[in-house]
């Protein structure tokens, strides 16, 4: 089942004197449950596209369709609502808030999310945090934390609200080589053992072999 | 709400000079509204001895001009014993009713300690004990018989039995006012200059005045729980169609301003021949209240929008978890009340403790300054009015940073673009 759906997408950047196009006809469908690297050079739309399927940005043409809704009729409202439902990100710098402590920072999705009760979303905390063996840096501030760990919340906050889709926009980018494997490591068990479905855009060609499926870019198209 | 309050602990820690003048402008400003809302609070609000506020009207001026209106006979001044008499006496609905002077004067007074001072005098006959609750100390109130006879007695306030007599209980002894002897039959505890119908430091029969329309007496009705103050008006009114039929003989007719006034009209009295006008002092005060709110409102709301500026990132990421934008503006909302609220309760100390410390804000009638007691100054209404100021200058200072940041989009947020 293709639980991510692109059709002939485009985004094209207007401003007074130029159009940028950063996408252009991208076509591009995700199986349920699998794992992909989206590579390519800076700037050739890969983020873009990332934001495109994360809902963040809405494309200038095409059709978006997650698990099999069509996402391009959705208002304001109800597409926070789908995000938080079906939707979890993973930022290269991280994008913990600063002024909550880890617990809080895990928290969040599900702060959004009706029908959680304080008491359900402290156990979803802390369970999510024990999977990622952060639970003894529960009350941390994220400036006490090192890359590594500041990644593993990261990871715990947009897998806690368990979303079909993780988003990861080059997760390893600012992290050395052995936090870098750590992560990777760590999105791999979540793909296995949930089931979850993860797009990730790396520029690191060992770490994208590593998945099941690479999506190439140059120019807003994808070219292999 | 802990993670509200976080993010304060966290701004004033990161912000501290954005976070601390948000606070103190916060507080200057509540403090100033506060200051004004208990300056109007004092001079309506129930207080011993004026407990019966909300259950007070006064009749206090006669005014009458010729039926042409031709010439010079237009006369308004004080109530003559007669007129207030005429008007007020036996009215339906009412449970007491005193003729009072409406002001104190000042007299000469000497006791056994032979220091002779200046005291505040007031005349007032039986029924004024009934009406205003003066906490009597020693011996008892004057009778109707005395004030009728004219007796030369005096009911004295505890400060000034001491300084007549170095005691608080001179009950029986004899002082002189203006070179007349009046024996104390009664001491009253001090009360409040605020309280500006019942002060007094010596009270002293009411005397006999002439029969014309003018003197210097006024009414004090107490009104019956659950009467309606029209109901006691209609009947007033009637009684100067009344008159007017006894003046007509003199080419006259009366004029009447809506009286009695209750307590919040006795404070915007406009002299004797206009009908007071509460609206306009209302929309005066609201006027200075608009004005309080909104100019510190202006300065919190480009501060609020200076914090906002360093959390987009922040804001980003809340849209991208599924936060929606009106949750984002209520958020914002939520996390400015409580930063209003802090320095919103600090005004309020502010206020209280100027009211309590400073002389020259509360004055009575007569121009005496004086503190007032802290219940006076804080207490339910000053507690609800300043959060109320709060609630308002939160709205007024978020409600366009929070409407801004929420229109932010999700991905040019995160990327603080």
């Amino acid at each position: 089942m293709n639980i991510i759906e692109l059709t002939d997408i485009s985004k094209v950047y207007r401003t007074k004197e130029i159009e940028t196009t950063a996408l252009e006809n991208v076509n591009l469908t995700v199986r349920q449950g699998e794992f992909i690297s989206i590579m390519g050079p800076s700037g050739c739309g890969k983020s873009t596209l990332l934001n495109i399927i994360g809902l963040l940005d809405r494309p200038t043409g095409g059709n978006v369709a997650i698990l099999g809704k069509d996402c391009g009729t959705l208002g304001d409202t109800a597409t926070a609502h789908f995000r938080n439902e079906n939707l979890g990100f993973v930022f290269q710098s991280f994008h913990l808030i600063p002024s909550l402590n880890v617990a809080a920072n895990v928290e969040l999705p599900l702060l959004y999310r009706k029908g959680v009760s304080a008491a359900q979303r402290k156990t979803e905390v802390e369970n999510v945090l024990e999977r990622l063996s952060m639970s003894h840096r529960i009350k941390h501030m994220p400036a006490q934390l090192s890359g590594g760990q500041c990644q593993r919340v990261a990871i715990a906050r947009a897998i806690v609200g368990r979303p079909s889709i993780v988003l990861a926009d080059e997760p390893t980018g600012n992290l050395d080589s052995r936090m870098g494997a750590e992560v990777m490591a760590l999105l791999h068990r979540l793909n296995k053992e949930d089931g979850t479905t993860i797009v990730m855009v790396t520029h690191n060609e060992a770490q994208a072999r590593e998945t099941d499926r690479i999506v190439r870019f140059f120019d807003g198209r994808v070219i292999s | 709400m802990n993670s509200k309050f976080a993010q304060i602990v966290y701004d004033m820690r990161h912000q501290p000079v954005i976070g601390w003048v948000t606070v103190i402008g916060t507080a200057l400003s509540i403090f100033l509204i506060i200051t004004v809302v208990m300056m109007q609070q004092v001079q309506v609000m129930p207080f011993a001895p004026e407990s019966n506020r909300d259950r007070m009207l006064y009749g206090i001026y006669f005014h009458k001009k010729s039926i042409e209106n031709t010439g010079n006979n237009d006369s308004s001044g004080g109530l003559s014993q007669k007129r207030a008499e005429q008007l007020y006496n036996d009215l339906d609905g009412v449970e007491h009713m005193s003729l009072f002077w409406p002001y104190t004067f000042a007299e000469d007074v000497e006791g056994t300690l032979g220091e002779t001072f200046m005291t505040k005098v007031r005349y007032a006959d039986a029924e004024f004990w009934k009406i205003f609750d003066h906490k009597l100390l020693h011996g008892r109130f004057f009778t109707e018989d005395e004030v009728k006879s004219g007796s030369d007695v005096a009911v004295l306030s505890e400060g000034t039995a001491r300084r007549l007599f170095g005691t608080d209980n001179p009950v029986g002894q004899t002082y002189q006012q203006a070179h007349q002897p009046f024996m104390v039959i009664g001491v009253v505890a001090n009360s409040s200059v605020l309280a500006s119908h019942a002060y007094g430091e010596a009270f002293l029969p009411l005397p006999t005045e002439d029969y014309g329309d003018w003197g210097n007496v006024a009414a004090a009705i107490l009104v019956e729980k659950g009467v309606d103050f029209g109901h006691i008006r209609d009947q007033v009114r009637r009684r100067y169609a009344e008159i007017d039929t006894e003046l007509a003989a003199e080419n006259f007719k009366t004029v009447y301003h809506e009286a009695p006034f209750d307590q919040e009209t006795m404070t915007c009295l406009q002299g004797s021949n206009n009908t007071p006008n509460v609206a306009d002092s209302r929309q005066m005060r609201y006027i200075i209240y608009v004005i309080l709110l909104l100019v510190p409102a202006i300065n919190l709301s480009s501060m609020l929008h200076s914090r906002l500026r360093r959390r987009v990132s922040e804001i980003g990421i809340r849209r991208a978890f599924g936060c929606t934008r009106s949750r984002i503006i209520i958020d914002i909302i939520a996390e400015n009340f409580m930063v209003t609220l802090i320095g919103g309760m600090l005004g309020l100390a502010l206020g209280v403790l100027f009211g309590l410390f400073y002389d020259g804000l509360y004055t009575a009638p007569d121009g005496i300054a004086t503190r007032p007691a802290l219940s006076m100054l804080l207490n339910t209404g000053s507690i609800a009015a300043a959060l109320a100021a709060c609630f308002i200058l939160n709205i007024i200072s978020a409600a366009v940073p929070a409407w801004q940041a929420s229109r932010l989009r999700p991905v040019e947020a995160i990327n603080n673009k």
